[in-house]
């Protein structure tokens, strides 16, 4: 059996089964990390010998009958998650020798829940990304075609996860940095809604769009992965004190009768056919299961973008001003180019005589953009659109303008701005294999109902089992 | 009024000022000319009809979120763990550069 090939739910299965130990499991990742990771640049950090001590544990416990969400699994963490004893670096050189004295929230309780951390993965410096491109590490190289990018800003999650390097990995998503690279690697990811998760102890990018959540090979790994960091923190007063519901039991509920919506402005002329025709066929799918297809509209689309860019640059601005190197980390001067940029963009819609202008004017457009999704909900369940307007592209293609790799973000950053969740799941691929994903957007804490609509469709289409055939 | 946003030397300087940070003399025209560029396209947010419309600056409405005030032992620093992260420390101290 090929343990990197099996989801998590088929490895806790495994474990339960005594097929196979914690020991071996974690093993056959990291010699695939090793074998793959020198060309592909997912990791910049590798917990070997930790990683295997805390196998060692599981497989006792396990033989104890112990029976913990994630007991024994291999995961890998973005590396903008804080890790006590471990680097963690953001992918950016000034916190190149960083070593957190203290663990986030939601790695406190992935290790309660039995996870084993492998090692960090690379991204965007700062989160800063929609290509990996911008990693003060070197590029991640999406597995599908090592000339194309992973998306970003959680490239090296993504890659991980499609490569069989992990069987999840973790991510923040501020303006679209989960379910961009999970489209553009063939695999699932969640942005939670804002406040479902803890972000304390996450390396705060634009502290009122983050989302903290995670990639995954499957639905069902998802919604287990996220029954483990949902819920209400003491040390983040932004997460909600709202129940956590049983995911796994929900989604396997009928979808038939729910409403679908699907936006006009999304399917536009800025997006690829490719791309459109994908999604179309896998809302017929859904159709197919008894859902009901609705045309809506959400008339503020346009404008999502630019007010998601003032807020974010203005927030990127004021959460790195605490990089003074005195306490930790390097100088400011130590800043790539990207972090510079928007900085200074958020710099100049702050500053005195352009704060009306930009920043204010922005936090009201965004009133209007949740007015649109909210009049949208009371017509419809979920909305489907896709991920990106196009298919996974080369590298530097568009990182030569930033205006152009900005805006990469034009289909995701709605939901950072209205902080309704959404999950992006595979919906097949181009014909040069290139994979491409859909994107289920609900109401804020519509978790269940997303996964109850993801897993359906994943049930009819299975594009999970498609694996990249890698190079060394 | 005028069309385009018309972005100087002078405001780059300015912005990296406030910002704090040190750019070179390439940087400031190349930031210049990258941050009109997207300013140009961020100002169609002026159509946005927002006169009786309030900010949002939060987008789960949550409001007023107090605890009590006691302090959490298990998140306390000690002062070598606080240190340990220091480029540059004295005596139990962060040494920082002089201000004056």
């Amino acid at each position: 059996m090929e343990l990197t090939s099996l989801t998590l739910k088929e490895a806790l299965e495994g474990l339960e089964n005594k097929k196979f130990s914690s020991v071996e499991l974690v093993k056959s990742h990291i010699s695939r990390i090793k074998k793959f990771n020198k060309k592909i640049n997912a990791f910049v950090t590798i917990c070997e010998e930790e990683a295997l001590k805390q196998a060692r544990e599981a497989d006792k416990l396990i033989a104890k009958k112990a029976k913990n969400a994630l007991l024994g699994i291999p995961i890998a963490l973005k590396d903008n998650w804080v890790t006590k004893g471990v680097k963690s670096t953001a992918a950016s050189k000034v916190l190149d020798n960083y070593v957190p004295q203290y663990d986030a929230t939601a790695i406190v309780r992935l290790k309660a829940a039995g996870a084993i951390i492998i090692g960090k993965t690379n991204l965007d410096a700062w989160g800063h990304g929609s290509s990996g491109e911008h990693s003060d590490y070197g590029n991640t190289l999406n597995p599908w075609d090592y000339s194309r990018v992973t998306g970003g800003s959680s490239s090296g999650s993504g890659a991980a996860v499609s490569a069989g390097m992990a069987l999840v990995g973790t991510g923040t998503d501020t303006g679209g940095s989960i379910r961009q690279p999970a489209a553009f690697c063939n695999v699932v990811g969640l942005k939670p809604t804002y406040g479902r998760v803890s972000r304390y102890g996450i390396i705060a990018m634009a502290s009122s769009t983050d989302s903290i959540g995670h990639l995954t090979k499957t639905v069902w790994d998802s919604a287990r992965v996220l029954s483990v960091t949902a819920g209400f923190d003491p040390m983040d007063a932004t997460t909600g004190k709202n129940e956590v519901p049983d995911y796994e039991e929900i989604l396997r509920g009928k979808i038939s009768g729910l409403k679908i919506g699907i936006p006009k402005e999304y399917f536009g002329k800025g997006t690829d056919e490719i791309v459109a025709d994908a999604c179309h066929k896998a809302l017929k799918v859904l159709e197919d299961l008894g859902c009901k297809l609705v045309n809506i509209s959400l008339p503020h689309t346009k404008y999502a973008y630019p007010v998601y860019a003032v807020i974010q640059t203005s927030e990127v601005s004021s959460n790195l001003l605490r990089y003074d190197g005195v306490r930790y980390g390097n100088e400011r001067k130590m800043f790539g180019d990207e972090a510079k940029r928007r900085i200074m963009m958020g710099t100049h819609s702050l500053s005195s005589g352009y704060a009306d202008k930009y920043y204010h004017q922005s936090l009201k457009g965004r009133t209007l953009i949740i007015r649109d999704f909210m009049e949208a909900y009371k017509k419809v369940d979920v909305i489907a659109c896709p991920v990106w307007p196009f298919l996974p592209f080369k590298f530097d293609e568009r990182a030569i303008d930033p205006l152009k790799m900005y805006l990469s973000d034009v289909f995701t950053a709605p939901a950072n701005v209205s902080g309704n969740p959404s999950l992006s799941v595979p919906a097949g691929f181009s014909r040069d294999k290139l994979p491409i994903g859909i994107q289920f957007m609900g109401p804020n804490y519509s978790e269940d109902l997303l996964y109850k609509v993801a897993y359906a469709y994943e049930q009819e289409t299975k594009w999970y089992l498609e694996k990249p055939k890698l190079k060394e | 009024m005028k069309k385009k946003t018309l972005l100087s030397v002078e405001n780059v300087e300015h912005i990296a000022d406030l910002a704090k940070l040190t750019l070179t003399q390439d940087e400031q025209k190349k930031y210049k000319e990258q941050l009109r560029r997207i300013f140009d396209y961020i100002d169609q947010i002026s159509k946005l009809k927002t006169k009786k419309v309030i900010e949002t600056s939060h987008p789960t409405n949550i409001t007023n979120i107090f605890r009590e005030d006691k302090i959490d032992e298990s998140k306390i620093l000690t002062q070598e763990e606080a240190l340990s992260n220091a480029v540059k420390k004295k005596n139990g101290y962060f040494v920082v550069k002089a201000i004056f």
